[in-house]
């Protein structure tokens, strides 16, 4: 609060301090330049300018460590920003860089898992998911809570909830009719387990029915609209059926999730050759290599759509880059040769 | 729940102290006599400057709502590096915390008093020889002061304290992000 009432020196015919004649004009209140340059200087009281000096050591010492968390905050928001217009692959990056430096970050934690999922990287999704395990999540943190019902929700339809039956399954891999017999069985019996019923859509499409792998996935994505596997296996399905419209809007769907999703990009560049979308084709692989310039699948599928839009010479240094690689795919490498050279037709 | 001024005050001092503070440091800057300060007491008003009547309205304006100013960079100065570690990675020590509740309690005392919004209103509105625009500008600055010192019966200082010691950094992280 500032005042100006029962100020002292008020009846003074010269200055009100010093009694000097002259005082400053202008003033209600008569004081000499001096007496008011003094006045205006009023002392601090030294307790202050030592709280103050105290305050300033402490202020220091968190100003020294302020660089390494802003930057740290800043990664983490751009990450969350990244998550906002789904772009996962970058996100992913950015949560990656919080947790080297904050290796008990639960929300970077989070983002990273969500986004590993996201980035059709279940393997490192799961190993995440173990380090998490043991942590507490706050159950007024709105965010992270909705994370993690999406994780668990994740969890619940990637593995089949039948422990033992899922043992029994594995026993019985290379006995197909009996794997089959037993999933199918069990798939009527439980129809809310979404991790078989993807399952049984895999064997189907290995015994080349399609239309069965096709409506079981179907199913499964109805009830689960975030449930990638699903959709890669239904993709597969509509490539063989050569329902390539449908496959082509399905991709468009899944990469939605994640317009980052090299493995999405990849698919839909698959159908859009396939529909004669070459141009379109290209573009949509040009993303995926700007985003992983190295992949080896990346390259095959850009190989593939610069020689359908008459690009030959990059399709051939594609193919030579590939072959240079000391873990080069011999198999792919040579399926890609018979593409670009015509021997065998991609479409 | 209500608790009296004074008691509120003393566990907030820092702010009445800086408070008091932004008064003294404008009066400095325009050559404005002071007489007395009282950085902090346990009665009403917990703080005040007494200093001469301004020559220029203009610098009356600014004493009045240094403390705004001040209080307000001064709180997020001291609470920035600590709020990070806090509310972003729950990292903080007792010094960070230390430094929360001092930017707390200085964001809290950035409102200027009821007794500030009064000297302004003397001197600027009733005054002789204030250009119109800053009787104009005047009017909203003092009706903000008295919906502020309504306000802070609902807590509005302790609110507008977090927003700036806890929300804005996290915002401004947010804004570079």
């Amino acid at each position: 609060m500032e005042e100006y009432d029962d100020l002292p020196y008020q009846h003074s015919t010269g200055c009100s301090r010093c009694n000097t004649p002259e005082y400053e004009p202008g003033y209600a209140f008569r004081l000499c330049k001096a007496c008011r340059k003094k006045l205006s200087r009023y002392p601090v009281k030294k307790e202050i300018v030592w709280a103050t000096i105290g305050v300033g050591v402490i202020l220091l010492v968190a100003i020294f460590r302020l660089p390494g968390y802003f930057q740290a905050g800043v990664g983490y928001m751009k990450g969350k920003k990244l998550v906002e217009e789904h772009k996962y692959l970058s996100a992913e990056k950015y949560f990656k860089a919080t947790l080297k430096k904050f290796p008990d970050h639960l929300g970077a934690m989070m983002h990273l898992i969500k986004a590993s999922y996201l980035n059709d990287n279940e393997a490192q999704a799961d190993s995440l998911l173990a380090l998490a395990g043991g942590k507490d999540i706050p159950t007024d943190d709105e965010e992270l809570q909705a994370m993690l019902e999406f994780i668990n929700d994740h969890i619940s339809h990637s593995r089949i909830e039948d422990t033992a039956l899922a043992r029994t399954l594995a026993d019985l891999e290379e006995d197909t009719a009996a794997y089959l017999a037993k999933l199918d069985s069990y798939v009527v019996a439980a129809p809310y387990d979404l991790a078989a019923k993807t399952a049984l859509a895999y064997t189907y499409e290995d015994l080349q029915l399609y239309e069965k792998a096709d409506s079981l996935c179907a199913q499964v994505i109805h009830n689960a609209p975030l449930l990638r596997p699903a959709y890669y296996e239904r993709l597969s399905a509509l490539r063989d059926l050569k329902k390539y419209k449908e496959g082509l809007k399905l991709a468009e769907d899944l990469l939605s999730q994640n317009t980052e999703s090299i493995q999405a990009l990849m698919t839909l560049t698959s159908f859009q050759l396939r529909l004669n979308m070459d141009k379109q084709a290209l573009l949509t692989i040009r993303q995926a290599a700007a985003l992983a310039p190295e992949d080896s699948s990346v390259l095959f599928m850009l190989a593939l759509a610069c020689h359908y839009n008459r690009q030959q010479d990059e399709s051939h240094r594609i193919l030579t880059k590939l072959k240079n690689r000391p873990d080069a795919d011999t198999g792919s490498i040579a399926l890609l040769h018979s593409y670009i050279t015509d021997k065998v037709s991609y479409k | 729940m209500f608790i009296p001024g004074p008691f509120l005050a003393l566990v907030t001092f820092p702010g009445v102290i800086v408070h008091e503070f932004a008064h003294q440091l404008f009066c400095r800057i325009f050559g404005v006599a002071i007489f007395e300060v009282k950085y902090f007491q346990m009665a009403n008003p917990v703080g005040y400057v007494k200093h001469e009547p301004v020559r220029n309205p203009v610098h009356q304006l600014l004493i009045g709502t240094g403390p705004f100013i001040i209080n307000t960079l001064i709180a997020l100065l001291i609470a920035f590096p600590a709020a990070i570690p806090v509310f972003m990675f729950n990292e903080g020590t007792i010094l960070d915390y230390l430094l929360l509740y001092l930017g707390l309690s200085i964001g809290m005392h950035a409102f200027p008093s009821t007794g500030d919004a009064n000297v302004l209103w003397q001197t600027l509105w009733h005054g002789e020889q204030v250009p119109l625009w800053l009787k104009i500008i005047t009017v909203p600055i003092v009706g903000l002061i008295y919906l502020g010192a309504i306000g802070s019966f609902f807590w509005l200082d302790l609110i507008y304290g977090m927003g700036v010691a806890f929300g804005l950094p996290v915002l401004i992280v947010q804004f570079c992000a």
